[in-house]
Protein backbone atom coordinates (compact mmCIF):
# COMPACT_ATOMS: atom_id res chain seq x y z
CA UNK A 1 0.00 0.00 0.00
CA UNK A 2 2.61 2.29 1.01
CA UNK A 3 4.54 1.36 -2.12
CA UNK A 4 1.47 1.96 -4.28
CA UNK A 5 0.70 5.20 -2.58
CA UNK A 6 4.28 6.12 -3.16
CA UNK A 7 3.84 5.31 -6.91
CA UNK A 8 0.62 7.37 -6.98
CA UNK A 9 2.45 10.13 -5.39
CA UNK A 10 5.18 9.82 -7.97
CA UNK A 11 2.62 9.92 -10.82
CA UNK A 12 0.89 12.83 -9.20
CA UNK A 13 4.19 14.53 -8.88
CA UNK A 14 5.25 13.67 -12.47
CA UNK A 15 2.20 15.18 -14.22
CA UNK A 16 2.78 18.82 -13.28
CA UNK A 17 6.46 18.44 -14.32
CA UNK A 18 5.41 17.40 -17.86
CA UNK A 19 2.95 20.35 -18.09
CA UNK A 20 5.61 22.86 -17.11
CA UNK A 21 7.94 21.62 -19.86
CA UNK A 22 5.19 22.09 -22.52
CA UNK A 23 4.47 25.63 -21.42
CA UNK A 24 8.16 26.47 -21.47
CA UNK A 25 8.33 25.02 -24.91
CA UNK A 26 5.45 27.15 -26.10
CA UNK A 27 6.85 30.24 -24.45
CA UNK A 28 10.27 29.46 -25.85
CA UNK A 29 8.80 28.96 -29.31
CA UNK A 30 6.82 32.17 -28.98
CA UNK A 31 9.91 34.04 -27.90
CA UNK A 32 11.78 32.51 -30.80
CA UNK A 33 9.08 33.67 -33.23
CA UNK A 34 8.93 37.02 -31.56
CA UNK A 35 12.69 37.25 -31.82
CA UNK A 36 12.48 36.32 -35.46
CA UNK A 37 9.81 38.93 -36.01
CA UNK A 38 11.88 41.54 -34.18
CA UNK A 39 14.87 40.52 -36.23
CA UNK A 40 12.90 40.71 -39.47
CA UNK A 41 11.52 44.08 -38.40
CA UNK A 42 14.98 45.37 -37.70
CA UNK A 43 16.08 44.03 -41.07
CA UNK A 44 13.20 45.87 -42.71
CA UNK A 45 14.02 49.01 -40.73
CA UNK A 46 17.66 48.66 -41.72
CA UNK A 47 16.67 48.26 -45.34
CA UNK A 48 14.51 51.39 -45.14
CA UNK A 49 17.36 53.16 -43.40
CA UNK A 50 19.74 52.14 -46.15
CA UNK A 51 17.24 53.40 -48.75
CA UNK A 52 16.89 56.65 -46.82
CA UNK A 53 20.69 56.87 -46.57
CA UNK A 54 21.06 56.35 -50.27
CA UNK A 55 18.66 59.25 -50.82
CA UNK A 56 20.52 61.35 -48.25
CA UNK A 57 23.85 60.45 -49.86
CA UNK A 58 22.51 61.72 -53.19
CA UNK A 59 21.36 64.95 -51.53
CA UNK A 60 24.67 65.21 -49.69
CA UNK A 61 26.53 64.68 -52.96
CA UNK A 62 24.67 67.51 -54.66
CA UNK A 63 25.13 69.76 -51.58
CA UNK A 64 28.84 68.93 -51.48
CA UNK A 65 29.28 69.72 -55.14
CA UNK A 66 27.39 73.02 -54.69
CA UNK A 67 29.52 73.77 -51.62
CA UNK A 68 32.72 72.97 -53.53
CA UNK A 69 31.61 75.15 -56.44
CA UNK A 70 30.76 78.10 -54.17
CA UNK A 71 33.97 77.67 -52.14
CA UNK A 72 36.01 77.65 -55.34
CA UNK A 73 34.20 80.75 -56.63
CA UNK A 74 34.61 82.48 -53.26
CA UNK A 75 38.34 81.71 -53.04
CA UNK A 76 39.00 82.67 -56.66
CA UNK A 77 37.12 85.92 -56.11
CA UNK A 78 39.00 86.69 -52.87
CA UNK A 79 42.35 85.98 -54.58
CA UNK A 80 41.40 88.00 -57.64
CA UNK A 81 40.13 90.93 -55.55
CA UNK A 82 43.30 91.15 -53.47
CA UNK A 83 45.49 90.69 -56.55
CA UNK A 84 43.64 93.32 -58.61
CA UNK A 85 44.46 96.01 -56.03
CA UNK A 86 48.17 95.23 -56.37
CA UNK A 87 47.84 95.05 -60.16
CA UNK A 88 46.28 98.53 -60.21
CA UNK A 89 49.12 99.90 -58.06
CA UNK A 90 51.72 98.42 -60.42
CA UNK A 91 49.94 99.91 -63.46
CA UNK A 92 49.72 103.27 -61.68
CA UNK A 93 53.46 103.10 -60.88
CA UNK A 94 54.17 102.24 -64.49
CA UNK A 95 52.27 105.31 -65.75
CA UNK A 96 54.43 107.33 -63.35
CA UNK A 97 57.55 106.07 -65.17
CA UNK A 98 56.41 107.41 -68.56
CA UNK A 99 57.98 110.70 -69.60
CA UNK A 100 56.34 111.29 -72.98
CA UNK A 101 53.83 109.75 -75.40
CA UNK A 102 56.42 107.40 -76.91
CA UNK A 103 56.73 105.67 -73.52
CA UNK A 104 53.06 104.63 -73.57
CA UNK A 105 52.86 101.04 -74.86
CA UNK A 106 50.16 99.94 -77.25
CA UNK A 107 48.53 97.66 -74.75
CA UNK A 108 46.60 94.61 -75.84
CA UNK A 109 43.51 95.58 -73.88
CA UNK A 110 40.10 97.18 -74.13
CA UNK A 111 40.65 99.72 -71.34
CA UNK A 112 41.59 103.35 -71.09
CA UNK A 113 44.76 103.41 -68.96
CA UNK A 114 45.79 106.66 -67.27
CA UNK A 115 47.00 107.90 -63.94
CA UNK A 116 47.31 111.31 -62.43
CA UNK A 117 50.33 110.59 -60.23
CA UNK A 118 51.39 114.23 -60.30
CA UNK A 119 49.76 117.55 -61.02
CA UNK A 120 51.65 118.37 -64.20
CA UNK A 121 51.11 115.48 -66.59
CA UNK A 122 49.66 112.08 -67.31
CA UNK A 123 50.11 109.31 -69.84
CA UNK A 124 46.90 108.00 -71.41
CA UNK A 125 46.26 104.90 -73.50
CA UNK A 126 43.01 104.54 -75.47
CA UNK A 127 41.98 101.18 -76.98
CA UNK A 128 40.57 100.58 -80.46
CA UNK A 129 37.38 102.53 -81.18
CA UNK A 130 36.30 106.13 -81.56
CA UNK A 131 37.23 108.51 -78.78
CA UNK A 132 37.10 112.26 -78.23
CA UNK A 133 39.22 113.92 -75.58
CA UNK A 134 37.64 116.94 -73.91
CA UNK A 135 39.70 119.48 -71.99
CA UNK A 136 37.43 121.62 -69.88
CA UNK A 137 38.18 124.43 -67.44
CA UNK A 138 35.45 125.87 -65.25
CA UNK A 139 36.13 128.86 -63.06
CA UNK A 140 34.44 131.28 -60.74
CA UNK A 141 35.47 134.21 -58.63
CA UNK A 142 36.80 133.33 -55.18
CA UNK A 143 34.51 136.04 -53.80
CA UNK A 144 31.51 134.07 -55.00
CA UNK A 145 32.80 130.86 -53.42
CA UNK A 146 29.40 130.24 -51.89
CA UNK A 147 27.88 129.90 -55.32
CA UNK A 148 28.11 126.32 -56.54
CA UNK A 149 27.81 127.19 -60.23
CA UNK A 150 30.92 128.15 -62.21
CA UNK A 151 30.76 131.59 -63.78
CA UNK A 152 32.65 130.71 -66.88
CA UNK A 153 34.11 127.81 -68.73
CA UNK A 154 36.22 126.97 -71.75
CA UNK A 155 36.41 123.59 -73.48
CA UNK A 156 38.36 121.93 -76.28
CA UNK A 157 37.40 118.71 -78.06
CA UNK A 158 40.11 116.63 -79.76
CA UNK A 159 39.32 113.42 -81.69
CA UNK A 160 41.78 110.68 -80.74
CA UNK A 161 43.07 107.78 -82.79
CA UNK A 162 42.28 104.41 -81.21
CA UNK A 163 44.91 101.95 -79.99
CA UNK A 164 47.37 104.78 -79.28
CA UNK A 165 49.18 106.39 -76.39
CA UNK A 166 49.02 110.09 -75.46
CA UNK A 167 50.86 112.47 -73.15
CA UNK A 168 48.89 115.30 -71.57
CA UNK A 169 50.71 118.03 -69.69
CA UNK A 170 49.91 121.31 -68.00
CA UNK A 171 52.61 123.96 -68.44
CA UNK A 172 52.82 126.60 -65.78
CA UNK A 173 56.09 128.35 -66.69
CA UNK A 174 54.29 131.11 -68.57
CA UNK A 175 53.31 133.91 -66.22
CA UNK A 176 50.44 135.09 -68.38
CA UNK A 177 48.62 131.85 -69.05
CA UNK A 178 48.14 128.30 -67.97
CA UNK A 179 48.85 126.15 -71.01
CA UNK A 180 48.09 122.54 -71.80
CA UNK A 181 49.57 120.30 -74.48
CA UNK A 182 48.56 116.90 -75.86
CA UNK A 183 50.92 114.74 -77.91
CA UNK A 184 50.45 111.21 -79.19
CA UNK A 185 52.55 108.21 -80.20
CA UNK A 186 50.56 107.60 -83.40
CA UNK A 187 52.39 109.01 -86.47
CA UNK A 188 49.11 110.48 -87.79
CA UNK A 189 48.30 112.38 -84.61
CA UNK A 190 49.40 116.01 -84.50
CA UNK A 191 50.21 117.52 -81.09
CA UNK A 192 47.65 120.06 -79.89
CA UNK A 193 47.45 122.61 -77.15
CA UNK A 194 45.59 125.51 -75.66
CA UNK A 195 45.89 128.17 -73.02
CA UNK A 196 43.73 129.61 -70.30
CA UNK A 197 43.91 133.33 -69.52
CA UNK A 198 45.13 132.94 -65.96
CA UNK A 199 48.14 134.75 -64.61
CA UNK A 200 49.34 132.77 -61.65
CA UNK A 201 48.12 129.86 -59.74
CA UNK A 202 48.63 128.19 -56.42
CA UNK A 203 47.05 125.87 -53.81
CA UNK A 204 46.72 123.02 -56.19
CA UNK A 205 44.82 119.84 -55.43
CA UNK A 206 43.63 116.82 -57.33
CA UNK A 207 41.28 113.89 -56.88
CA UNK A 208 42.53 110.33 -57.14
CA UNK A 209 41.72 108.72 -60.46
CA UNK A 210 41.16 105.04 -61.15
CA UNK A 211 44.04 104.10 -63.49
CA UNK A 212 42.14 101.50 -65.55
CA UNK A 213 38.70 102.15 -66.94
CA UNK A 214 36.52 100.74 -69.66
CA UNK A 215 35.60 103.38 -72.27
CA UNK A 216 32.43 105.12 -71.06
CA UNK A 217 32.66 103.38 -67.68
CA UNK A 218 30.12 104.75 -65.20
CA UNK A 219 32.58 105.60 -62.45
CA UNK A 220 30.12 106.68 -59.79
CA UNK A 221 27.44 104.00 -59.95
CA UNK A 222 25.91 105.18 -56.66
CA UNK A 223 25.33 108.67 -58.04
CA UNK A 224 24.08 107.23 -61.33
CA UNK A 225 21.58 105.09 -59.42
CA UNK A 226 20.41 108.04 -57.32
CA UNK A 227 20.15 110.49 -60.20
CA UNK A 228 19.74 108.51 -63.43
CA UNK A 229 17.98 111.48 -64.99
CA UNK A 230 20.97 113.74 -64.38
CA UNK A 231 23.59 111.43 -65.87
CA UNK A 232 25.98 113.33 -68.12
CA UNK A 233 26.94 111.80 -71.48
CA UNK A 234 29.11 108.74 -70.78
CA UNK A 235 32.81 109.57 -70.43
CA UNK A 236 35.79 108.79 -68.20
CA UNK A 237 38.03 111.28 -66.42
CA UNK A 238 41.77 110.90 -67.05
CA UNK A 239 43.16 114.07 -65.46
CA UNK A 240 41.94 116.48 -62.83
CA UNK A 241 43.42 119.59 -61.28
CA UNK A 242 41.99 122.26 -59.03
CA UNK A 243 43.83 125.51 -58.53
CA UNK A 244 43.56 129.14 -57.54
CA UNK A 245 44.48 131.67 -60.18
CA UNK A 246 44.36 135.33 -60.95
CA UNK A 247 42.39 136.64 -63.89
CA UNK A 248 42.46 140.43 -64.50
CA UNK A 249 43.29 141.13 -60.84
CA UNK A 250 40.45 138.90 -59.74
CA UNK A 251 41.12 135.79 -57.70
CA UNK A 252 39.43 132.78 -59.17
CA UNK A 253 39.00 129.08 -58.45
CA UNK A 254 39.56 126.75 -61.39
CA UNK A 255 38.43 123.15 -61.95
CA UNK A 256 40.43 121.63 -64.77
CA UNK A 257 39.33 118.23 -66.13
CA UNK A 258 40.33 116.02 -69.03
CA UNK A 259 37.66 113.53 -70.11
CA UNK A 260 37.39 110.92 -72.84
CA UNK A 261 34.05 110.20 -74.51
CA UNK A 262 33.90 107.00 -76.53
CA UNK A 263 31.41 105.41 -78.88
CA UNK A 264 29.10 102.83 -77.35
CA UNK A 265 26.80 102.67 -74.33
CA UNK A 266 27.63 103.49 -70.72
CA UNK A 267 29.58 100.57 -69.31
CA UNK A 268 29.33 98.98 -65.88
CA UNK A 269 32.21 96.68 -64.88
CA UNK A 270 31.08 93.26 -63.65
CA UNK A 271 32.53 94.09 -60.21
CA UNK A 272 29.96 96.89 -59.90
CA UNK A 273 27.07 95.24 -61.74
CA UNK A 274 26.04 93.28 -58.63
CA UNK A 275 25.15 96.53 -56.82
CA UNK A 276 22.68 97.41 -59.55
CA UNK A 277 20.93 94.05 -59.26
CA UNK A 278 19.92 94.83 -55.70
CA UNK A 279 17.87 97.83 -56.82
CA UNK A 280 14.12 97.72 -56.68
CA UNK A 281 13.95 98.84 -60.26
CA UNK A 282 16.76 96.76 -61.76
CA UNK A 283 18.39 98.58 -64.69
CA UNK A 284 18.76 96.72 -67.97
CA UNK A 285 22.28 95.36 -68.22
CA UNK A 286 23.58 93.17 -70.96
CA UNK A 287 26.89 91.34 -71.10
CA UNK A 288 29.21 92.85 -73.70
CA UNK A 289 32.11 90.49 -72.93
CA UNK A 290 35.45 90.76 -71.13
CA UNK A 291 33.91 91.39 -67.73
CA UNK A 292 31.68 94.33 -68.59
CA UNK A 293 28.00 95.13 -69.06
CA UNK A 294 26.26 97.69 -71.21
CA UNK A 295 23.76 99.83 -69.30
CA UNK A 296 20.60 100.79 -71.10
CA UNK A 297 20.28 104.13 -69.31
CA UNK A 298 17.55 105.26 -71.74
CA UNK A 299 15.21 102.47 -70.72
CA UNK A 300 16.11 103.05 -67.08
CA UNK A 301 15.10 106.70 -67.42
CA UNK A 302 11.79 105.72 -69.00
CA UNK A 303 11.10 103.19 -66.23
CA UNK A 304 11.50 105.83 -63.51
CA UNK B 1 20.27 28.62 -14.74
CA UNK B 2 19.55 26.84 -17.97
CA UNK B 3 20.15 28.81 -21.16
CA UNK B 4 18.56 27.26 -24.17
CA UNK B 5 20.11 27.33 -27.62
CA UNK B 6 16.97 28.89 -29.04
CA UNK B 7 17.13 31.61 -26.42
CA UNK B 8 20.70 32.28 -27.37
CA UNK B 9 19.82 32.44 -31.07
CA UNK B 10 16.92 34.77 -30.42
CA UNK B 11 19.00 37.03 -28.20
CA UNK B 12 21.80 37.13 -30.76
CA UNK B 13 19.34 37.92 -33.56
CA UNK B 14 17.66 40.69 -31.60
CA UNK B 15 21.00 42.18 -30.58
CA UNK B 16 22.30 41.93 -34.15
CA UNK B 17 19.11 43.50 -35.47
CA UNK B 18 19.24 46.24 -32.85
CA UNK B 19 22.87 46.98 -33.65
CA UNK B 20 22.09 47.07 -37.34
CA UNK B 21 19.18 49.43 -36.82
CA UNK B 22 21.20 51.63 -34.43
CA UNK B 23 24.06 51.80 -36.85
CA UNK B 24 21.71 52.75 -39.70
CA UNK B 25 20.02 55.35 -37.47
CA UNK B 26 23.42 56.81 -36.48
CA UNK B 27 24.46 56.96 -40.12
CA UNK B 28 21.27 58.81 -41.00
CA UNK B 29 21.72 61.18 -38.07
CA UNK B 30 25.32 61.83 -39.12
CA UNK B 31 24.20 62.48 -42.69
CA UNK B 32 21.55 64.91 -41.45
CA UNK B 33 24.16 66.72 -39.34
CA UNK B 34 26.56 66.90 -42.28
CA UNK B 35 23.75 68.18 -44.51
CA UNK B 36 22.79 70.83 -41.98
CA UNK B 37 26.46 71.86 -41.66
CA UNK B 38 26.91 72.00 -45.44
CA UNK B 39 23.68 73.96 -45.85
CA UNK B 40 24.83 76.46 -43.22
CA UNK B 41 28.20 76.86 -44.96
CA UNK B 42 26.46 77.23 -48.33
CA UNK B 43 24.21 79.92 -46.84
CA UNK B 44 27.27 81.73 -45.47
CA UNK B 45 29.03 81.52 -48.83
CA UNK B 46 25.92 82.75 -50.60
CA UNK B 47 25.69 85.68 -48.19
CA UNK B 48 29.39 86.50 -48.72
CA UNK B 49 28.99 86.32 -52.47
CA UNK B 50 25.67 88.18 -52.20
CA UNK B 51 23.92 85.63 -54.37
CA UNK B 52 20.42 86.96 -54.07
CA UNK B 53 19.72 86.75 -57.75
CA UNK B 54 20.49 83.90 -60.18
CA UNK B 55 22.22 86.47 -62.43
CA UNK B 56 24.64 87.14 -59.63
CA UNK B 57 26.54 83.88 -60.31
CA UNK B 58 26.93 84.87 -63.96
CA UNK B 59 28.14 88.33 -62.89
CA UNK B 60 30.66 86.78 -60.48
CA UNK B 61 32.17 84.76 -63.33
CA UNK B 62 32.36 87.91 -65.47
CA UNK B 63 33.99 89.71 -62.53
CA UNK B 64 36.80 87.13 -62.66
CA UNK B 65 37.19 87.88 -66.39
CA UNK B 66 37.39 91.60 -65.56
CA UNK B 67 40.13 91.02 -62.99
CA UNK B 68 42.03 88.65 -65.30
CA UNK B 69 42.20 91.38 -67.95
CA UNK B 70 43.66 93.80 -65.36
CA UNK B 71 46.34 91.21 -64.60
CA UNK B 72 47.15 91.01 -68.32
CA UNK B 73 47.60 94.83 -68.45
CA UNK B 74 49.82 94.62 -65.37
CA UNK B 75 52.01 91.93 -66.98
CA UNK B 76 52.45 94.10 -70.07
CA UNK B 77 53.31 97.10 -67.84
CA UNK B 78 56.00 95.11 -66.01
CA UNK B 79 57.61 94.12 -69.34
CA UNK B 80 57.46 97.66 -70.69
CA UNK B 81 58.81 99.20 -67.47
CA UNK B 82 62.15 97.54 -68.12
CA UNK B 83 62.29 99.11 -71.62
CA UNK B 84 61.56 102.57 -70.20
CA UNK B 85 64.23 102.09 -67.55
CA UNK B 86 66.81 101.19 -70.19
CA UNK B 87 65.72 104.12 -72.37
CA UNK B 88 66.34 106.68 -69.60
CA UNK B 89 69.36 105.12 -67.94
CA UNK B 90 72.09 106.15 -70.34
CA UNK B 91 74.61 108.87 -69.46
CA UNK B 92 77.52 109.97 -71.71
CA UNK B 93 80.93 110.85 -70.25
CA UNK B 94 81.85 114.51 -70.98
CA UNK B 95 85.53 114.54 -70.07
CA UNK B 96 87.83 114.11 -67.07
CA UNK B 97 86.52 117.23 -65.24
CA UNK B 98 82.79 117.02 -65.84
CA UNK B 99 80.39 115.37 -63.43
CA UNK B 100 77.30 113.98 -65.23
CA UNK B 101 74.02 113.06 -63.65
CA UNK B 102 70.53 111.84 -64.51
CA UNK B 103 67.59 110.44 -62.56
CA UNK B 104 66.60 106.94 -63.70
CA UNK B 105 63.01 105.59 -63.62
CA UNK B 106 63.23 103.23 -60.70
CA UNK B 107 61.13 100.45 -62.18
CA UNK B 108 58.18 98.88 -60.47
CA UNK B 109 58.97 98.70 -56.79
CA UNK B 110 57.64 96.05 -54.47
CA UNK B 111 54.83 96.88 -52.04
CA UNK B 112 56.10 99.16 -49.26
CA UNK B 113 59.25 100.02 -51.22
CA UNK B 114 60.20 103.44 -52.55
CA UNK B 115 63.31 103.68 -54.63
CA UNK B 116 65.07 106.73 -56.11
CA UNK B 117 67.82 105.98 -58.58
CA UNK B 118 70.44 108.19 -60.22
CA UNK B 119 73.06 107.46 -62.86
CA UNK B 120 76.30 109.32 -62.13
CA UNK B 121 79.64 109.71 -63.90
CA UNK B 122 82.27 110.76 -61.36
CA UNK B 123 85.25 112.30 -63.22
CA UNK B 124 88.85 111.25 -62.53
CA UNK B 125 90.09 114.74 -61.67
CA UNK B 126 87.48 115.73 -59.09
CA UNK B 127 86.44 114.83 -55.58
CA UNK B 128 82.69 114.25 -55.37
CA UNK B 129 81.10 113.86 -51.95
CA UNK B 130 77.76 112.21 -51.24
CA UNK B 131 76.22 113.65 -48.07
CA UNK B 132 73.27 112.77 -45.86
CA UNK B 133 71.93 114.74 -42.89
CA UNK B 134 68.81 115.05 -40.75
CA UNK B 135 67.22 118.48 -40.30
CA UNK B 136 63.95 120.13 -39.35
CA UNK B 137 61.39 120.59 -42.11
CA UNK B 138 61.70 124.37 -41.79
CA UNK B 139 65.17 124.09 -43.34
CA UNK B 140 64.18 123.74 -46.97
CA UNK B 141 66.95 122.72 -49.32
CA UNK B 142 67.77 126.09 -50.85
CA UNK B 143 70.98 124.80 -52.40
CA UNK B 144 73.53 122.15 -51.57
CA UNK B 145 76.08 124.88 -50.89
CA UNK B 146 73.93 126.34 -48.14
CA UNK B 147 73.44 122.83 -46.80
CA UNK B 148 77.18 122.31 -46.77
CA UNK B 149 77.52 125.39 -44.57
CA UNK B 150 74.76 124.41 -42.17
CA UNK B 151 75.84 123.55 -38.66
CA UNK B 152 72.53 122.76 -36.95
CA UNK B 153 71.84 119.31 -38.35
CA UNK B 154 70.04 116.98 -35.95
CA UNK B 155 72.41 114.35 -34.61
CA UNK B 156 69.62 112.62 -32.71
CA UNK B 157 66.25 111.85 -34.31
CA UNK B 158 63.95 108.87 -34.71
CA UNK B 159 66.46 107.61 -37.30
CA UNK B 160 68.65 105.05 -35.57
CA UNK B 161 71.69 106.62 -37.24
CA UNK B 162 71.22 110.31 -37.98
CA UNK B 163 74.63 111.39 -39.24
CA UNK B 164 75.49 113.81 -40.75
CA UNK B 165 77.59 111.62 -43.02
CA UNK B 166 79.70 112.06 -46.13
CA UNK B 167 81.21 109.51 -48.48
CA UNK B 168 83.64 110.27 -51.28
CA UNK B 169 82.42 108.64 -54.48
CA UNK B 170 85.00 106.68 -56.50
CA UNK B 171 85.62 107.76 -60.12
CA UNK B 172 83.61 106.02 -62.81
CA UNK B 173 80.00 105.44 -63.82
CA UNK B 174 77.66 104.42 -60.99
CA UNK B 175 74.02 103.74 -60.25
CA UNK B 176 73.17 105.36 -56.93
CA UNK B 177 69.96 104.02 -55.33
CA UNK B 178 68.24 105.47 -52.27
CA UNK B 179 65.69 102.93 -51.03
CA UNK B 180 63.02 103.17 -48.37
CA UNK B 181 61.47 99.84 -47.45
CA UNK B 182 58.61 99.81 -44.95
CA UNK B 183 57.90 96.43 -43.40
CA UNK B 184 54.73 95.09 -41.80
CA UNK B 185 56.03 96.03 -38.33
CA UNK B 186 56.13 99.73 -39.40
CA UNK B 187 59.91 100.05 -39.44
CA UNK B 188 61.20 101.89 -42.49
CA UNK B 189 64.74 100.98 -43.52
CA UNK B 190 66.65 103.60 -45.49
CA UNK B 191 69.59 102.42 -47.52
CA UNK B 192 72.02 104.08 -49.93
CA UNK B 193 73.58 101.75 -52.46
CA UNK B 194 76.25 102.44 -55.07
CA UNK B 195 75.77 99.61 -57.54
CA UNK B 196 75.98 96.45 -55.45
CA UNK B 197 77.77 98.19 -52.55
CA UNK B 198 75.77 99.32 -49.55
CA UNK B 199 77.05 102.75 -48.42
CA UNK B 200 74.70 103.44 -45.55
CA UNK B 201 71.70 102.00 -43.73
CA UNK B 202 69.48 103.40 -41.02
CA UNK B 203 65.86 102.99 -39.96
CA UNK B 204 63.00 104.68 -38.15
CA UNK B 205 59.69 103.58 -36.64
CA UNK B 206 56.39 105.17 -37.55
CA UNK B 207 53.07 104.03 -36.13
CA UNK B 208 51.15 105.04 -39.25
CA UNK B 209 51.86 104.22 -42.85
CA UNK B 210 52.73 106.79 -45.49
CA UNK B 211 55.92 108.39 -46.74
CA UNK B 212 56.30 111.86 -48.14
CA UNK B 213 59.37 112.79 -50.10
CA UNK B 214 60.60 114.91 -52.98
CA UNK B 215 63.44 113.99 -55.25
CA UNK B 216 65.50 115.41 -58.09
CA UNK B 217 63.70 114.47 -61.30
CA UNK B 218 66.34 115.38 -63.88
CA UNK B 219 64.90 113.42 -66.80
CA UNK B 220 67.73 114.51 -69.13
CA UNK B 221 71.45 114.24 -68.53
CA UNK B 222 72.87 117.22 -66.59
CA UNK B 223 76.60 118.05 -66.77
CA UNK B 224 78.47 119.95 -64.07
CA UNK B 225 81.76 121.74 -64.73
CA UNK B 226 84.24 121.93 -61.79
CA UNK B 227 82.90 125.31 -60.66
CA UNK B 228 79.21 124.32 -60.88
CA UNK B 229 77.16 123.50 -57.82
CA UNK B 230 76.31 119.80 -57.66
CA UNK B 231 72.71 118.60 -57.41
CA UNK B 232 70.51 117.92 -54.43
CA UNK B 233 69.03 114.40 -54.72
CA UNK B 234 66.31 113.75 -52.16
CA UNK B 235 64.47 115.06 -49.12
CA UNK B 236 62.29 112.55 -47.29
CA UNK B 237 60.12 113.43 -44.32
CA UNK B 238 59.66 111.34 -41.21
CA UNK B 239 58.05 112.02 -37.82
CA UNK B 240 60.16 113.05 -34.83
CA UNK B 241 57.53 111.39 -32.67
CA UNK B 242 56.79 107.88 -34.04
CA UNK B 243 53.13 108.11 -32.96
CA UNK B 244 52.49 111.17 -35.15
CA UNK B 245 50.83 110.80 -38.52
CA UNK B 246 52.95 111.29 -41.66
CA UNK B 247 51.32 114.71 -42.13
CA UNK B 248 52.68 115.87 -38.78
CA UNK B 249 56.29 115.33 -39.72
CA UNK B 250 58.74 117.82 -38.31
CA UNK B 251 61.98 116.23 -39.47
CA UNK B 252 63.45 115.10 -42.76
CA UNK B 253 66.66 113.68 -44.07
CA UNK B 254 68.28 115.02 -47.22
CA UNK B 255 70.82 113.50 -49.57
CA UNK B 256 72.92 115.74 -51.82
CA UNK B 257 76.18 115.86 -53.73
CA UNK B 258 78.97 118.31 -53.11
CA UNK B 259 82.36 119.37 -54.46
CA UNK B 260 83.67 120.11 -51.00
CA UNK B 261 84.39 118.04 -47.96
CA UNK B 262 82.54 118.92 -44.73
CA UNK B 263 83.24 118.13 -41.10
CA UNK B 264 80.82 115.21 -41.31
CA UNK B 265 81.47 111.70 -40.11
CA UNK B 266 81.52 108.55 -42.19
CA UNK B 267 78.86 105.86 -41.89
CA UNK B 268 79.64 103.00 -39.51
CA UNK B 269 81.86 100.34 -41.05
CA UNK B 270 83.35 102.72 -43.64
CA UNK B 271 86.60 104.69 -43.63
CA UNK B 272 86.98 108.16 -44.99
Amino acid sequence: MSEQSQNDKFELDAVPAVRITDTSLKVGTAILWLGCLVFIDTLIISWHCSQERRRLQNELGSLESKHAELTDLFERRQDARSRVQKDRQVIEQFIGLCRDATDVPNWECDRIVSSSMNMENTAVYVPAGQHVLTVVARWKSKDSATSAKPENHQAWKIPLLGKSGYWFEVLTESKNAVEWRLSGNHPDFRAQGGSLPFQTFSDRARHGINPIKYPNEVENTAEAILNPLKLPPPSVKVFNLQFDAQNEHRKIEVDFDVLIESDGPPIVPASKAGELLSLRNVPRLWNVGDGKYGWDVGSYRKDQ
Amino acid sequence: MKISLRGLIVTAMVIAGALLAMSAYNDIRRDHQRMAQLQEEINQLERSLMITNPRRIEILHHELEEFASVQSIRDQAVQHAQLIREKYSHVDARGPDTFSFRSVPSGLAKTGMHSFEFRLIVPENRQIWLKLAVHTVDDQVASEESFDRKTNFLKVSSLTDSGPFQIQLPPGEHLLAICEQTSQDRWTVISLNLGERKLFESKYYQSQSGISSSSNSATEQLDFAPDATLPWLLTSYFPLDPTNSPTQTTTAYSVWLSNTQSEFGVPEGRTR
